[in-house]
């Protein structure tokens, strides 16, 4: 081989060689910053659930950073659960970027949520009707799909969830065979036009409101999924009593329910 | 003349092989974290990359993080190690295996 093939070939192996390194190292910064974007948004995601306990961005900006990258944006929608983060890193050719965002599979309620109207209300069930009107007061029986999901009217703090305490009411005793064991219900504090307002749901399925991630202290938005309905307590069958009162309490309401939830 | 060329051929393949065996580590290292921070286990991810990867694994803080070192080749590039990091947020069923 001639000394200037020879001298070709060195040339051409760094001609070629040189870039190919400098793509690789590129390539590498890529994919660096894209595990970085994946870990971060899924911490935050992780976070947001209350899988973890940290603040979601700052939590999303640590894993960026043990990973030699810069956390840019961090975005959280709390209705879904779902994170948003971008993340770059410097390289000698530039920055690069990559963006990721994580959820739950499916959100709390099956990411089923009450249409919210424009008061800030909702209908508290997936079917907009009642099964029976006014009784006990203001209280009305709402009408419920298969799912039983019940949401809440309003964004408020829950207050309450479990058994109400109260006995075997009176339609009970005359008919026995209607009490099902204590009444399970969950109560929310709502803050309206300076007012506090409380919302119950009552025949609730036991434990439905732990299993949709709702317990008592929780601040919960307008249509957010609280319950399912059941048949704890007295009652002839399967339905949910909703009462909406001025007192913190589930028996015999004072408010008419259809002037903030509007007509069924 | 013809060794000079030799050498200059192996600094340019041994760089390529090089670039390419750390883009291995770093995406490999990235995909254990999250597995292994997350409560599953990030050996079949590790498997594939075959003998010759160390991990070590290491808790900084609320983080799991896991550095794989590799040496890419024999020969000169014996005398190299390519290393990959990788981090993830951990949680109560995530740690150290």
């Amino acid at each position: 081989m001639s000394a200037p093939v020879v001298l070709a070939c060195a040339f051409a192996a760094v001609i070629v060689g040189v870039p190919v390194i400098s793509a690789s190292a590129h390539l590498e910064a890529r994919h660096r910053v894209a595990g970085a974007a994946d870990a971060a948004a899924l911490a935050a995601a992780d976070a947001l659930s209350g899988l973890l306990e940290a603040d979601p961005c700052a939590l999303a900006a640590d894993v960026a950073s043990a990973a030699g990258t810069v956390l840019r944006d961090c975005e959280m929608e709390t209705r879904t659960g779902e994170a948003r983060t971008v993340v770059t890193v410097l390289t000698p050719f530039g920055t690069v970027e990559a963006r990721a965002r994580a959820a739950p599979l499916l959100p709390p309620g099956g990411g089923l949520h009450g249409a919210v109207g424009e008061n800030g209300w909702a209908w508290p069930s997936a079917v907009r009707g009642v099964t029976q009107g006014f009784h006990d007061g203001f209280a009305i029986d709402l009408a419920v799909d298969d799912a039983g999901l019940l949401f809440a009217p309003y964004a408020g703090v829950v207050v309450q969830v479990g058994t109400d305490g109260g006995g075997m009411p009176a339609a009970c005793i005359a008919s026995p065979s209607w009490w099902r064991g204590p009444n399970h219900s969950v109560m929310i504090r709502h803050d309206f036009e300076g007012v506090s307002i409380y919302s119950s749901h009552n025949h609730i399925s036991p434990g439905s409101t732990g299993s949709l991630g709702v317990s008592v202290g929780d601040r919960v938005s307008a249509g957010q999924p609280v319950a399912r309905a059941g048949m704890s307590g007295c009652t002839s069958g399967a339905h949910t009593h909703f009462t909406l009162s001025t007192r913190p309490e589930n028996a015999f309401p004072d408010l008419d329910p259809f002037e903030y939830l509007g007509p069924p | 003349m013809l060794p000079v060329v030799l050498v200059v051929l192996g600094l340019v393949l041994g760089g390529v092989a090089l670039a390419a065996h750390r883009i291995t580590l770093v995406s490999a290292a990235s995909d254990a974290a999250r597995l292994q921070a997350r409560g599953d286990s990030a050996e079949e991810r590790l498997a594939v990359l075959g003998p010759g990867v160390e991990a070590e694994w290491r808790e900084e803080g609320s983080l799991l993080c896991v550095d794989l070192n590799a040496t890419p080749g024999g020969g000169l590039l014996a005398a190299l190690s390519v290393r990959g990091t990788g981090c993830a947020a951990r949680n109560d069923l995530g740690g150290v295996p």
